[in-house]
């Protein structure tokens, strides 16, 4: 054969697989296509190109505005709108809620137990049930999740024509509410901006993850962090039993005994009061507070509280409140007590502010309790459920399920059914909130208003229509509404004028939104375009609760504190049947698809468990069978348990891991009514079998490695501006001098980058591992969920991979999360390697992969020492009807093929494309956030840009003191950079123990991160003397 | 025969490649059977083997050797010579993005409403779909592979003619597809394609190479 090309060999190779192919009976046939072009085709849709339409987040209760991209006639995507005070960003929630659109389980139309019914049989049922129970004397309640806006008022209609509201969610506001009703008399929720705050201490309020608002919270603490903007970097210390997302980002973490968080509270309270000298109306509450018995209740030295008194009272300081997790029946008095810490400090109208926040009508666990009780009894004779699933998220104790027997018809509202749904249930499909109208009203003065960004892919009617259309047949015809948040009759014609809901709202706003004398129309139009209105207004509060919150003094009994946690991503079993949400590797575990207990590793060590053993976590309530976590930041008293999984109905959620709840009667909160989950101790025994856990981590730490770097904070702060090295205390390889004395010597040649150097800045400072990133790479990127077996194999398609390594333990501890994606080296290992060019280095400087030239040899993995590479060992499919979400601008992958991170090439097509009709490059304020991670991130830490771009932002971050490249010394010269996080623990740079690693001397950092444009060889320059060094 | 380095790798990997591909499926579907309901996975899409073979090839191949048989018998020539549109009155989005796009009946209509189309039958065929509200379902006569990104708009602005690519058009009674949309045959143009030199001037070079970049067409 002699000369054998690479052509012929890819012929000769593929006649050979056919052959190989053809036993598998396997047919191709290319399908000839159609074009379809509109009949009348609408104004604002070209086909091929996107529309954008503003919306409101259905995700949760904070109703976030966001932006839905529709191509094609699907909504594809869903960024945070930059308008809204949280955005821009997009919580990992916000973007199950687009997938939960196409979710495989939506019923295609209305169903009455098992059958199927028609829209006007359902219509007329529910309004027969409505007579019937009216007429029997029987009452019509609402179980629901919170509701503002448009569909509040309807339901207030309702109400006034006999309908019983009960607002209740399983991670709801309760608590907190009552705390602020109870110690500055206002009905709504303190919210906590953290822009200036010097201090925060939280006693486990989820205020980067699970908690109201957290976009909000979110934001403030990254703005804080950032030693660029302020000047300071804000110190975090969390006082919980139990380190989660949250506490993962703590400077100062101190295991407080649980239940006692309250004492600590007071403590503080007390401790900070001295210091200022506070004198205001709650002075005369902390009299009888006792420093040295809370310290000794909590476990916590009275030094410890001492120095945190002291850092809070030195400047702007800010308190958070207990979370879901250490809810006792003391949580209202918790809460109340971080408010006290608040007002002593002075922080209440500056980091604590009333701006009217508050999600609707917020009911309690107790209400709940009494409704089932009603129901049980036999009162109820219409229940309607809306978005609530009693059955699995209220505690056996309660029997919902008989009490649901008991109701004479149930009517729920949602797109498939759940636990709660019986053979009698009349389910009414509302659709996707990205489907139809919607509006939100959360805060005194901030509107967000929703239109539907697609037609509904199922026969389902929104939420609000299906409201108006019962208000007409059971509401008197001449009521008006009149709306609870402005005083006006709204709207102020006859309910039976409305044709629709979008009409509805419309009369809504331009009644009670619109400025007075605007022009209607226009203003409307714009209303729509922008989806908000912001016009925030603060008031003022003072103190007046009389006497000491009754805080409690821990859990009594034998065994370990049982302590319920929340999933980060499954919530309270509301996102479990989101494929995508199971399959995010939790940040603290790195577990997936599964349940699972923490426990401290001196608990396992002492009950002698292996890695693979079941633990049987017993109350009085019940008991379960679970895997478990050594984890370093669980209190050596607790056990904690995650909950959010254990459903039984849903094709993703259904068997997968326990139900929490199991394990919980149901106690509450006395004074705020709250579900008390911090209330039973548990006992551990381990049992026989496989408990089905994995990880794709190896290590809990970096293992001495240098990929997750902490600068100090002093350092961070003087080293801003005008600092010619970097502070990062990396170690370095030893270079050999004959190399060095050379000069820069590189094994492939210096690729070109004419216009464009793509390149991006994580943040890591500012990370707290939330995984919004994950999942806008995955809807935008058509990255299919594989599930748990697959996973298990280590073939996880994931393009971003969140890292986290775990340094130390106790009260210093710190947790590292290090996005990894693709780095663009300029250098790749990957595409020397690969036999067919199918990836190679592009000007853009991205290292370019084409899907259809690759023929999966998978020496391009291999050779990646960033393992950011994916290999398709199978043609992942998206079922019915995920694959409607699929994005039309860039391929699915199939088997043999491999993919990876492309910087969302398609995206920067798309700008290219747009700025070359201007005669134009695409300028830095278009690229900031222009790929799905960047735009995604709530706390902003991903920027990406043109590195050639000398007053881009993402240069000016990559010459920052604190980035660095990873693994730098391999010299692939990449175009990711990444930011050090900013410690307070962290020895100063220069010192003998800098980096906390081990030497790290200004010697060692000659060949820190190379500035200028990546491709450019390492700067030799030795850095200046570090200011903050503490030799 | 004396087998060079490259000769011998490419066996080698052939070897590989066969035993592989031959292995894969086999494994692939030997797992559990709940998994595989929630989690499809298959083997299916994978670039046909036809795809290497000239003479097989149907969508990416050589000029069509028969006419597409279209709902309407729709005669470019009528419209372009004889009354005498412009292309982009109807296929008024090559100018404005990827797709060009065929006109909405609406469009059609736009004259079609003072046409008489008493005793003309495709005439009646076209008010019959517009009057029922239904789509017209045209036939694609180019049609690119979806792993191919193109800009209309691109080529239009760059100053291409319609018939650079498209043939004739304006003789068309039938549309029928005169390029062959290999890669090779786009390539030709992105290397060497006089608008580059016009639109480019000193910056052709790069603007060439540019065009060769992979990533401009695949996605």
């Amino acid at each position: 054969m002699g000369t054998l090309n690479r052509r012929d060999f890819l012929k000769f190779g593929a006649v050979a697989s056919t052959s190989a192919a053809a036993a598998c009976a396997y047919d191709y046939k290319v399908p000839s296509e159609q074009v379809l072009p509109y009949t009348i085709n609408p104004e604002t849709v070209q086909p091929g190109l996107a529309t954008y339409y503003a919306g409101v987040c259905h995700g949760c209760a904070s109703a976030c505005g966001l932006i839905a991209r529709n191509k094609d006639g699907r909504v594809v995507h869903v960024e945070g709108n930059p308008d809204h005070p949280s955005g821009p960003g997009l919580c990992a929630e916000g973007h199950f809620d687009l997938i939960n659109a196409y979710g495989p389980d939506r019923l295609a139309g209305p169903m009455l137990g098992n059958a199927t019914v028609t829209w006007d049989e359902a219509n007329t049922k529910v309004v027969e049930a409505w007579n019937a129970a009216k007429a029997a004397g029987k009452s019509i309640a609402w179980l629901g999740d919170y509701r503002t806006g448009s569909v509040a008022s309807l339901l207030e209609l309702l109400a006034g024509a006999g309908l019983k509201r009960t607002h209740w969610e399983p991670l709801g506001v309760e608590t907190l509410l009552a705390a602020a009703r109870a110690a500055y008399g206002v009905d709504e929720l303190p919210s906590y901006i953290l822009d200036e705050a010097r201090t925060i201490v939280t006693f486990g309020h989820d205020f980067l993850g699970t908690a109201f608002d957290s976009m909000r919270t979110t934001k403030g603490w990254a703005k804080a962090k950032n030693p660029g903007e302020n000047g300071f970097v804000t110190r975090l210390v969390a006082i919980t039993s139990r380190v989660g997302v949250s506490e993962s980002q703590a400077d100062t973490w101190l295991a407080v005994n649980p239940g006692t968080e309250g004492t600590v509270a007071l403590a503080l309270a007390k401790l900070c009061a001295d210091a200022k000298g506070y004198s205001g109306p709650a002075a005369g509450l902390l009299a009888g507070v006792d420093v040295a018995a809370a310290a000794a209740a909590s476990g916590i030295p009275e030094a410890k509280l001492k120095m945190v008194a002291e850092w809070l009272a030195a400047d702007v300081s800010a308190v958070l409140p207990g979370g879901h997790a250490n809810a006792g029946t003391d949580a209202s008095a918790l809460a109340v007590a971080t408010l006290l810490v608040n007002e002593v400090l002075g922080n209440v109208g500056r980091t604590v502010q009333f701006l009217g926040s508050k999600p609707g009508q917020v009911n309690t666990y107790a209400d709940v309790k009494a409704l089932v009780e009603e129901m049980k009894a036999g009162n109820v004779g219409l229940l309607f459920l809306d978005g609530s699933d009693p059955v699995f998220n209220l505690p056996g104790e309660l029997g919902v399920e008989a009490a649901l027997a008991a109701v004479g018809q149930i009517v729920q509202f949602g797109d498939d059914g759940n636990d709660s749904t019986t053979d009698k249930t009349l389910i009414l499909p509302t659709g996707s909130g990205l489907e139809q109208w919607s509006d939100a009203n959360v805060e005194r003065g901030l509107f967000v208003l929703g239109q539907p960004g697609m037609v509904p892919l199922k026969d389902s009617r929104g939420l609000g229509d299906q409201l108006l259309a019962l208000a007409k047949a059971v509401v008197a015809a001449s009521t008006q509404a009149t709306d609870t948040l402005v005083t006006a009759p709204v709207p102020s014609k006859p309910l039976a004028d409305f044709g629709s809901f979008a009409a509805y709202i419309e009369a809504r706003w331009t009644t009670l939104v619109a400025p007075v004398g605007a022009n209607l129309n226009q203003w409307w139009t714009e209303a729509r375009q922008k989806g908000i209105v912001h016009a925030p207004e603060a008031r003022p509060a003072s103190w007046v609760l009389g006497q000491l919150p009754a805080v409690g003094t821990g859990v009594a009994g034998d065994g370990k504190t049982l302590l319920v946690f929340p999933s980060p991503f499954l919530g309270e079993g509301k996102w479990a049947n989101v494929p995508w949400a199971q399959e995010l590797a939790d940040p603290i575990t790195t577990y997936f698809w599964n349940s699972w207990a923490e426990i401290h590793p001196s608990t396992a060590e002492s009950m002698g468990l292996g890695i693979e053993d079941v633990l049987e976590v017993k109350t009085a309530a019940g008991s379960v069978k679970v895997g478990w976590f050594g984890s370093k930041g669980v209190h050596e008293g607790v056990v904690a348990l995650i909950s959010g999984n254990g459903r039984k109905t849903g094709r993703y959620a259904k068997g997968r891991g326990v139900r929490a709840l199991d394990l919980l009667g149901s106690t509450s909160d006395p004074v705020g009514g709250a579900l008390a989950t911090l209330t039973t101790k548990a006992s551990l025994t381990r049992v026989a079998g496989e408990s089905g856990l994995h990880t794709l981590v190896g290590n809990i730490d970096q293992a001495g490695r240098y990929l997750a770097n902490n600068v100090n904070v002093n350092d961070a702060v003087t080293h801003q501006t005008g600092a010619p090295a970097s502070i990062v205390p990396l170690h370095h390889v030893p270079i050999d001098k004959r190399v060095t004395e050379a000069g820069p010597v590189d094994m492939y040649p210096e690729p070109q980058h004419p216009t464009y150097r793509f390149a991006m800045v994580f943040d890591t400072n500012s990370c707290n591992g939330c995984m919004a990133c994950v999942v806008a790479c995955a809807t935008e990127n058509n990255i299919p969920f594989i599930g748990p077996d697959q996973l298990r194999k280590g073939r996880t398609m994931t393009w971003i991979r969140m890292d986290r390594f775990w340094e130390g333990e106790g009260e210093d501890q710190d947790i590292r999360y290090l996005p990894a994606v693709c780095q663009q080296c300029s250098h790749a290992p990957c595409e020397g390697v690969c036999p067919v060019l199918a990836t190679y280095h592009n000007l853009d400087g991205l290292n370019a992969m084409i899907y259809n030239r690759c023929v999966g040899t998978r020496y391009c993995a291999n050779n990646c020492p960033y393992t950011a590479r994916r290999f398709n060992y199978h043609t992942w499919e998206w079922p019915e009807s995920f694959h409607l979400m699929l994005n039309p601008d860039l391929t699915t992958r199939e088997m043999g093929v491999m993919e990876k991170c492309t910087f969302c090439v398609q995206r920067a097509r798309y700008a290219k494309d747009q700025y070359r009709d201007l005669h134009q490059t695409v300028p830095d304020s278009a690229m900031r956030k222009l790929t799905a991670c960047a735009a995604a991130c709530p706390s902003e830490s991903i920027t990406f840009g043109n590195y050639k771009d000398t007053e881009g932002m993402v240069r000016k971050l990559g010459e920052s003191p604190r980035a660095y490249t990873l693994l730098g010394e391999l010299n692939t010269k990449p175009g990711v950079r990444y930011l050090a996080r900013v410690s307070h623990n962290q020895e100063p740079f220069g010192s003998k123990h800098g980096g906390g690693h081990g030497p790290a001397s200004p010697a060692d950092s000659a060949t820190a991160p190379a500035h200028g444009e990546p491709s450019a060889p390492p700067n030799t320059e030795p850095p200046a003397a570090p200011a903050g060094g503490g030799h | 025969m004396q087998m060079s380095t490259r000769a011998f790798l490419a066996a080698a990997l052939t070897i590989c490649a066969v035993l592989g591909l031959a292995g894969c499926p086999a494994a692939a579907i030997a797992e559990d059977p709940e998994s595989a309901e929630l989690f499809p996975m298959g083997t299916k899409n994978l670039l046909p083997p036809e795809i290497f073979d000239r003479e097989l090839v149907v969508t990416v191949g050589d000029p069509l050797a028969e006419a597409i048989e279209q709902p309407i018998e729709f005669t470019h020539t009528k419209h372009v010579e004889t009354l005498g549109l412009d292309c982009n009155y109807c296929h008024s989005n090559a100018r404005k993005g990827n797709h060009a796009g065929v006109p909405s009946t609406q469009v059609c209509m736009g004259c079609h409403a003072l046409v008489d189309p008493t005793g003309r039958p495709e005439l009646e065929k076209l008010k019959g779909y517009w009057e029922r509200g239904e789509v017209i379902p045209w036939n694609k006569v180019h049609d690119l592979p979806d792993y191919v990104y193109f800009s209309h708009k691109r080529h239009v602005t760059a100053g291409l003619d319609c018939q650079e690519c498209h043939g004739q058009v304006q003789d068309m009674t039938v549309n029928e597809r005169v390029a062959s949309l290999k890669m090779g045959w786009c390539l030709d143009c992105h290397a060497q394609h006089q608008s580059i030199d016009e639109n480019y001037g000193t910056k052709a070079e790069l603007r060439r190479a540019e065009l060769k970049d992979c990533w401009t067409c695949h996605k």
